[in-house]
C-alpha cells in the first residue's frame, strides 16, 4: 500500500490560544508499497506525535494523510485499522494476559461488537506468533516474558489483521543488542515477504542504514528533510539536527559491508607520550 | 477436568441457595425444601406444613434470589470497572455511584420513609453521581482515566457530606437509625416487590457487560493503543459504565451499600481463570452470587438480630485482601 502525507503539521492547541506548529515546515512524503522509512530526530522533536498524526490517532492540524490516494478521513476506522498496524513501545501490562490473548486482540476489527474471537482467530494468532518466532510462548503471561519477546508479540498482534502498513514507535529501544537485531531482521523480512510498508521511529542511525529505504529527519526549529538514506544521513546534517559531531564509518570484511555512525566525542584520545612506539622498556 | 470445574462453579450457587432456604431461625430440612420447590414443576404431594411453605417461598426465596443477583451484579461490575480503568484496585464505588445512590436513599428515608420512592431516588442519584463524575472528569472524548478516578473521589466526598447532612437533620429516634442501618447494607426487608423492581435492571446491566466481556480486554490497554485496534474506545467505555452503573445502582437501591464484594470477587475469579475477561466476568457472576448469599445467610442466622452486610463483607473481605496484597506484592498476573 502506498502511504502519502501532504503538507501535514500539528500543534497542541488549548481552547482559545493557538500554539505554534511543532514542525518548522509542513511535512510531505510518499512511501511506496513494501518500502521502509525511518524517522530520526532528537528527543522532543515530535517523532511519536508524527506517527500518531500519520495514522490519524491525532488529527493533523493542517494537511492530510492519503492511503492509496484516498484521504484517511474517508476510510472507516474499522477498515483503516485492518490495513494499518500500529506497534507502540512495549510497556508493562496491568493484567497478565497470555501472549495468545494479547495477540488475538489484533483481530478486533474483524470481530463483531458483541462477539468474541473464534477458533480461526486463535489460529491466526498462532500463525502470527510463528511468523515472529515466538509461538512457543503462546500460553505464557505477557508479564513473564522479556521486553524483546513482548515487543515481538506486539508486532504479531498487528500481523493478525493482515496489515499492509506497519507503524512502529521505537520498537528496538530498551532492548539488548541481540534482541534489537532480532526485531530488525524480523521487520525487514516481513516487509519483503508480505510487501508491507513500514514507518519506524528510531534513535539508532545504524538501524536506519540497515532497514530504511528512505529517511525523514526532524528536529526543533529545523525544516524536515526527507530522502534516500545515503543523502540525508550525512555528517554535516547529523551535526545540524542532533547537535553532535558524528563520523560515518564504512567498514568492509570480505563480502560484508557495514555502514554506521559513531559520535566523535566517544573516541579515545591518543596520548603521544604513552604511545607504545615511545616506550623503550 | 475443565468442564467439571465449570459445572461445579455453576452448581455451587444453586446448592448454597437450596441449603440456605432451609437455614434460619425456623428450620426446614433440605428434602422438604427441594420438594416445595419441585412442587411448582412436578405434581408432588404436599408433605409440608403451610408454615414451612410460607417461610421458604414467601420469606426466604425472594431474599435469596436477590442476594444472588446483587452479589453477581456487584462482582461483574467490579470486574468490568477494574478492566476499564486498567487498575485492579478499583470497584464500582470509585465513580461515586455508591455514595450517590446512598444519598438518594437517605433523603428518601428522611422525607418519604421506606418504599418505592426510596429505591427510585437511590437509582436516580446513582446515575446522577456517575453523570457528575463524568462532567468533572472532562466529559467527552479522550477522557483520561486518572481524571475520572479523581472525579469519582470528588463526587464520593460530596455525596458523603450530603449523607452526613441528612443524618444530622434526621430525627434521632426513628429516621437516623433507619438511614444508618440502611447504609450498612441489609436484605432484611427483601420482598418479591424488590425482586421485580431491581432484578430486571441488574439482569440488563449484567447482559450488557457479558456481551462486551471480550472487548473489555481491549480497554485495559492505553486509549490510543486500543483505538489502533479498530474499536470505538469512547463508545465502548460509555457502554461499560452504563452496564456497571445499572447493576450497582439497582443493588444499592435494594440492599443499601454492600462494600468489598465488587473489589474482591474479581480477584478470586482471576486466581481461578487468569486475566482474560472473557472468563473473568462469567466466573465473577457465579462466585459473587454464591459469596453474597453465603454472607447474607450468615447475617440472618448467626445471631438473633440481623448483622448488617457491609460489616460481614468487610470482616471477611479486608483480611483476605490484605493476604492477597502480601502474597502478590500488588502485582497480578
Amino acid at each position: 500500500m502506498k502511504i502519502e502525507v501532504r503538507e501535514g503539521n500539528f500543534c497542541y492547541a488549548k481552547k482559545k490560544e493557538v500554539k505554534p506548529f511543532i514542525y518548522e515546515s509542513n511535512i510531505s512524503f510518499t512511501l511506496e508499497p513494501g518500502k521502509i522509512m525511518a524517522i530520526l530526530g532528537p528527543n522532543g522533536a515530535g517523532k511519536t506525535t508524527l506517527l500518531k498524526c500519520i495514522t490519524g490517532l491525532h488529527g493533523w492540524r493542517v494537511g492530510e494523510t492519503l492511503i492509496d490516494d484516498v484521504p484517511l478521513k474517508r476510510v472507516s476506522q474499522k477498515e483503516l485499522w485492518k490495513k494499518i498496524g500500529y506497534v507502540p513501545q512495549a510497556h508493562k501490562m496491568v493484567f497478565g494476559f497470555s501472549i495468545e490473548d494479547l495477540v488475538v486482540m489484533g483481530r478486533a476489527p474483524y470481530i463483531g461488537s458483541l462477539s468474541k474471537p473464534r477458533k480461526e482467530d486463535y489460529e491466526k494468532a498462532h500463525q502470527a506468533l510463528n511468523e515472529v518466532g515466538i509461538e512457543h510462548l503462546a500460553k505464557k503471561s505477557c508479564n513473564e516474558v522479556s521486553g524483546g519477546e513482548l515487543q515481538l508479540a506486539l508486532i504479531a498482534r498487528t500481523l493478525v489483521s493482515n496489515p499492509e502498513i506497519l507503524i512502529l514507535d521505537e520498537p528496538e529501544s530498551h532492548l539488548d543488542v541481540q534482541k534489537q537485531v532480532v526485531i530488525l531482521e524480523t521487520l525487514k523480512r516481513l516487509s519483503k515477504d508480505h510487501n508491507i510498508s513500514c514507518i519506524i521511529n528510531t534513535h539508532y542511525p545504524n538501524h536506519a542504514f540497515y532497514l530504511a529505504d528512505q529517511v525523514l529527519m526532524i528536529a526543533k526549529n529545523k525544516k524536515a528533510v526527507i530522502g534516500p538514506v545515503q543523502e540525508v544521513m550525512t555528517e554535516s546534517r547529523m551535526k545540524e539536527y542532533f547537535n553532535i559531531e558524528l563520523r560515518k564509518l564504512i567498514f568492509e570484511e570480505e563480502d560484508l559491508l557495514f555502514e554506521t555512525m559513531v559520535p566523535l566525542a566517544l573516541a579515545a584520545k591518543r596520548d603521544i607520550s604513552e604511545c607504545r612506539f615511545n616506550s623503550f622498556e | 477436568m475443565k468442564t467439571w470445574k465449570n459445572i461445579l462453579l455453576w452448581v455451587l450457587p444453586l446448592v448454597i441457595a437450596i441449603a440456605s432456604l432451609g437455614i434460619g431461625r425456623f428450620e426446614v430440612d433440605f428434602v422438604t425444601v427441594v420438594k416445595i420447590l419441585g412442587s411448582h414443576i412436578f405434581p408432588i404431594e404436599a408433605t409440608w406444613t403451610q408454615m414451612e411453605y410460607n417461610v421458604v417461598m414467601t420469606v426466604r426465596l425472594p431474599r435469596i434470589i436477590l442476594a444472588l443477583l446483587i452479589g453477581a451484579g456487584l462482582s461483574i461490575s467490579g470486574a468490568a470497572f477494574q478492566g476499564m480503568f486498567a487498575n485492579p484496585l478499583v470497584s464500582a464505588d470509585i465513580l461515586g455511584v455508591a455514595a450517590g445512590a446512598g444519598f438518594g436513599a437517605s433523603i428518601g428515608i428522611l422525607l418519604f420513609g421506606n418504599g418505592y420512592v426510596t429505591q427510585g431516588l437511590a437509582l436516580i442519584f446513582g446515575l446522577a453521581a456517575i453523570g457528575f463524575t463524568y462532567v468533572i472528569g472532562g466529559s467527552g472524548r479522550n477522557m483520561p482515566i486518572f481524571m475520572l478516578v479523581l472525579a469519582g473521589v470528588v463526587t464520593s466526598a460530596l455525596f458523603n457530606a450530603l449523607i452526613s447532612l441528612t443524618k444530622f437533620v434526621a430525627d434521632p429516634e426513628e429516621k437516623l437509625p433507619a438511614i444508618t442501618y440502611w447504609l450498612m447494607g441489609s436484605l432484611g426487608t427483601a420482598s418479591y416487590r424488590d425482586l421485580w423492581t431491581a432484578g430486571p435492571i441488574i439482569l440488563v446491566g449484567m447482559l450488557i457487560l457479558l456481551a462486551l466481556r471480550w472487548r473489555i480486554n481491549l480497554l485495559t490497554l492505553p486509549d490510543e493503543e486500543a483505538k489502533s485496534l479498530g474499536i470505538n474506545v469512547t463508545r465502548l467505555k460509555w457502554l461499560v459504565i452504563a452496564g456497571a452503573t445499572l447493576c450497582t445502582a439497582a443493588a444499592v437501591a435494594v440492599a443499601g451499600i454492600v462494600g468489598w464484594v465488587g473489589l474482591i470477587i474479581p480477584h478470586i475469579a482471576r486466581m481461578f481463570v487468569g486475566s482474560n475477561n472473557e472468563r473473568v466476568l462469567p466466573v465473577s457472576i457465579a462466585l459473587g452470587g454464591a459469596y453474597l448469599l453465603l454472607i447474607d445467610t450468615l447475617a440472618r442466622s448467626v445471631t438473633a438480630a440481623e448483622i448488617p452486610l457491609s460489616i460481614l463483607t468487610a470482616i471477611v473481605g479486608a483480611p483476605f485482601f490484605a493476604y492477597l496484597l502480601r502474597r502478590t506484592g500488588g502485582s497480578w498476573s
